[in-house]
């Protein structure tokens, strides 16, 4: 009896520790460097630590120098941009805006980017194209219809609290659209592709996410 | 043993293996790179994150199944 016992309060106690040591790390408020931005309009921004990594690959390391961001598929002209040129032929925006992660975080931070859609009409569409798959360098994809991208105004983030987004969250380019959930989020952007074929799937909708990813709906298929 | 000591023991039993199952699908959402190429790419996040979110039903009733009985049988002894 006293021996069971025994056992079974070691076994309590192994638990207990590895829920603290599990869970602590998840309840600091996050470190905030000097220069990261704290405040934006009166509303608190989430520190950039308080985001969890959860790529498919890891962070991804981009050469600037190597990077093109390229426009192809169902476009009239084909583009290739560099960093600077993205940065100096668009507009920028800045937004607050939430990355709610289907893992149960969320974190409400300024982006500050170009529209997508600028980028878009640059290239000129074709009447035919209906779907807008985008790649990143980890070949991670993700897929919208082209008027979700076009009306709700998605940016190409390249600021994330007033800082150039850091590696991990997808430095130099990553995607920002508001609605949807994070996985709709692509980081290290390197390619948009425009497309008749709304069937397509990205990685995590090839693999149990819903496809539309909106917000205020499951994002099991 | 009679029909309670089996009820009992299926009882724990089975909520030790719920709560194993339990911890392995919670670990699996959130180090997906890690389970997923070990479990043969057959539990991928969706699926453990899915059968995570339905498991706390379960675990919840038979958790009060195992410890309901000793807690009621300690108040009627005193």
């Amino acid at each position: 009896m006293k021996k069971s016992l025994v056992i079974a309060s070691a076994i309590i106690v192994l638990i207990v520790v590895i829920c603290i040591i599990m869970v602590v790390p998840l309840m600091s408020p996050g470190k905030v460097t000097d220069l990261e931005l704290k405040e934006y309009n009166g509303t608190t921004l989430s520190p950039i630590s308080l985001f969890r990594e959860n790529s498919i690959s890891g962070p991804q390391t981009v050469e600037l120098s190597q990077y093109r961001l390229r426009i192809d598929g169902l476009v009239k002209n084909p583009a290739s941009y560099t960093y600077e040129q993205v940065l100096t032929l668009f507009q920028s925006e800045k937004r607050l805006t939430t990355l709610s992660c289907v893992e149960g975080w969320d974190v409400t931070v300024l982006w500050e980017g170009v529209r997508v859609r600028d980028i878009l009409n640059d290239s000129q569409l074709q009447n035919s194209g209906n779907t807008v798959i985008f790649h990143s360098v980890d070949g991670y994809t993700t897929s919208f219809p082209i008027e979700n991208v076009i009306n709700n105004n998605y940016l190409l983030a390249y600021k994330v609290n007033n800082l150039i987004l850091p590696q991990e969250r997808g430095y130099p380019l990553a995607l920002v659209a508001d609605g949807k959930w994070g996985y709709k989020w692509a980081r290290w952007v390197d390619k948009i592709t425009v497309t008749n074929d709304p069937s397509y799937r990205g990685y995590w909708e090839s693999r149990g996410y819903a496809q539309d990813g909106d917000l205020n709906k499951s994002f099991y298929d | 043993m009679t029909i309670k000591g089996v009820g009992r023991q299926l009882i724990a039993w089975a909520l030790l293996v719920i709560t194993v199952i339990y911890l392995i699908t919670g670990f699996a959402v959130t180090q997906f790179r890690i389970f997923t190429p070990i479990s043969g790419g057959y539990l991928g996040k969706a699926v453990t994150q899915q059968l995570h979110e339905i498991l706390w039903l379960p675990f919840i009733i038979l958790l009060v199944l195992h410890v309901g009985p000793v807690i009621i049988r300690r108040y009627k002894v005193r």
